[in-house]
């Protein structure tokens, strides 16, 4: 009896152990497949004035996100990150309705980027613009 | 108790008696060869760390002309432990056919293969190609000049095979030359037509193994009771791989697999191209052997000489009579032993 | 029984996903394409860690192992005295 438990114990034992040793090989594992962090904040001219003239949108990448840079009728100009917040599709500038507009669940953002209409749970994260030299000159986070 | 009704649920519906059955009336021979049984588990091993780590490297490599090189720099700089990752590959690789050699010569020496294992042998001949073609597709992923070169000699070698040989030199490449084609060939035999084919004749070895149990020596006394399989020998086994992944994790650690210059097609081949040291004494034997002998060309002589060595070798439970009616055959031996011995010194001589 | 299990997973599950619904939890095609076309600055020099990092990395590998290995080899004493036992009664 005492016997049975000891090899019961020893069982136990190995088994525990053999979970404990699994934990720096599985560790190793996580931390290979976990993607790089991104990069601080990227400043860097993405496009001239002339290509977005008023009434227009045009996406550019920046490190390696869309961007959506939009020039209001009125000649006002703003940058946004240009995943819908929803489920991450790239978002157009809609000229006719003037508005920004996400084919996959049809939702609509109006030009300040706030959330209208749709599933859309949240407005458009706005990014700094400037103006240097015609180029338009954006920083995303 | 959820234990026990788990269990009752999986045991009316698979067969874990018969299972177990077999187990509990499984038992591995004790004799002062014991030690061999443990080669084949070993390669089994090698051949799950090659699976594991394959994967994790596929995450990040490149197959193309520019990527290739470039993605495996990035992964030993750049990715979290990605240089231990691709040096256990390496290593576990060499191992991997160290012991598959070695378990092929302890089956030879002990006549294993005799009868009722004749399709053991064959299957694992054919793993023997399988993994060899691991290690010459492989090679060449990481695009550096050795493995160029290498590869570059090594797909050269059929062209001398008769009829087939230029075709099936230009389905290696993938054209005349080496270049992109020649990468995502060898990627995707390596990453998925060879690893299918083996796991295919892995598990029809194994089940062998399990049909037939452990070959007994044929001049061999017994020493002691049989082992158990389960759970006396498994647990050996798992001793075994407990040592091997020690000793793969030090070498692995302490000597990381290095990686030579990206490779480049106009540079002229630089000093020292050699395949892998397991095809050295093919690769050996060709460079001693004369451009021509008598009519024919030595490559071809070469050619020939291993195909129907190769198919003895195959055929080797059906040559051998002797060990039918379990007698050592001293003839096949003798004639092993030499094959292997000259192995050892070109291989050696290729070195020095 | 079995249904409040069911429902607890389910809501348990949705809870979790509606706390992890940021706004690049699923990223377009797009984007993923322009990853793979941006990586082309990377040097092509190998550089491995330091000696001493890989001697504690070997440590923090090997040491667990080492405490298996001496526990299977425990066990396997364990079961062959329980099979000299058997051959002795035979």
């Amino acid at each position: 009896m005492e016997k049975n438990n000891r090899r019961k114990i020893l069982n136990l034992i190995i088994w525990g152990w053999a979970g404990v040793t699994s934990i720096p090989f599985l560790s190793t594992v996580f931390r290979f497949t976990s993607p790089p962090k991104r990069e601080g904040p990227i400043t860097a001219a993405v496009s001239t004035t002339e290509e977005v003239p008023p009434n227009s949108g045009k996406t550019v990448s920046l490190g390696n996100r869309p961007v959506l840079l939009i020039t209001t009728p009125e000649g006002e100009r703003r940058a946004f990150l240009a995943n819908c917040t929803h489920l991450g599709c790239v978002v157009r500038y809609r000229e006719e309705e003037n508005d920004i507009y996400c084919a996959c669940h049809h939702s609509v953002f109006d030009i300040e980027g706030k959330n209208m209409s749709g599933p859309a749970p949240r407005p458009l994260p706005q990014l700094p613009i400037e103006i240097e030299n015609d180029n338009i000159v954006v920083t995303v986070s | 108790m959820i234990q026990k009704y788990f269990k009752n649920w999986c045991g009316e519906r698979l067969p874990l008696d018969t299972i177990r059955n077999h187990f509990k009336n499984k038992f591995v021979p004790r004799h002062r060869h014991t030690i061999w049984y443990y080669l084949g588990g070993l390669t089994v091993f090698f051949f799950v760390i090659q699976l594991l780590t394959g994967v994790l490297l596929m995450i990040y490599y490149k197959p193309t002309m520019e990527g290739a090189h470039q993605s495996v720099v990035y992964i030993i700089n750049e990715v979290p432990f990605g240089w231990l990752i691709r040096s256990i590959h390496s290593w576990a690789a060499n191992l991997m056919i160290a012991t598959l050699l070695l378990h092929l010569m302890s089956v030879f020496y002990l006549q294993a293969y005799r009868p009722p294992r004749e399709l053991m042998w064959m299957s694992g001949f054919i793993l023997l190609f399988l993994i060899l073609g691991f290690g010459f597709t492989g090679y060449l992923l990481p695009w550096d000049d050795i493995a160029f070169y290498a590869t570059q000699i090594g797909t050269e070698v059929p062209k001398s095979i008769p009829l087939v040989g230029p075709t099936l030199v230009a389905l290696l490449r993938g054209g005349e030359d080496i270049g992109e084609a020649t990468i995502t060939r060898m990627y995707t035999l390596h990453v998925f037509v060879l690893p299918i084919a083996t796991l295919l004749f892995v598990g029809i070895h194994l089940f062998l193994s399990q049909y037939y149990g452990a070959s007994k020596p044929i001049t061999t006394r017994p020493k002691g009771k049989d082992i158990p399989f389960y759970p006396n020998f498994v647990l050996r086994d798992l001793r075994t791989w407990c040592i091997a992944l020690i000793l793969l994790i030090g070498v692995a650690i302490l000597m990381p697999w290095g990686l030579g210059e990206e490779a480049d097609i106009l540079r002229p081949a630089p000093e020292g191209v050699k395949p892998e040291w397991y095809f050295i004494p093919m690769y050996q034997t060709l460079n001693i052997l004369p451009a021509r002998i008598l009519i024919f060309d030595g490559e071809t002589i070469l050619n020939s000489v291993l195909m129907i060595g190769g198919f003895v070798v195959f055929l080797l439970p059906f040559l051998d009579r002797k060990a039918k009616q379990r007698e050592r055959n001293k003839f096949i031996l003798t004639a092993g032993t030499l094959v292997i011995l000259y192995c050892i010194v070109i291989t050696v001589s290729a070195y020095i | 029984m079995y249904a409040k299990m069911i429902f607890t997973i389910f809501v348990g599950t949705s809870l979790l996903f509606s706390l992890d619904t940021g706004p690049n939890t699923v990223v377009c095609d797009l984007v993923v394409m322009q990853v793979q076309a941006g990586q082309n600055n990377i040097e092509t020099k190998i550089e491995f860690p330091s000696f001493e990092y890989r001697i504690n990395l070997l440590l923090y590998f090997v040491f667990p192992v080492l405490i298996l290995l001496i526990l299977l080899i425990l066990k396997i004493r364990q079961l062959d005295l329980h099979l000299d036992d058997d051959s002795r009664t035979n």
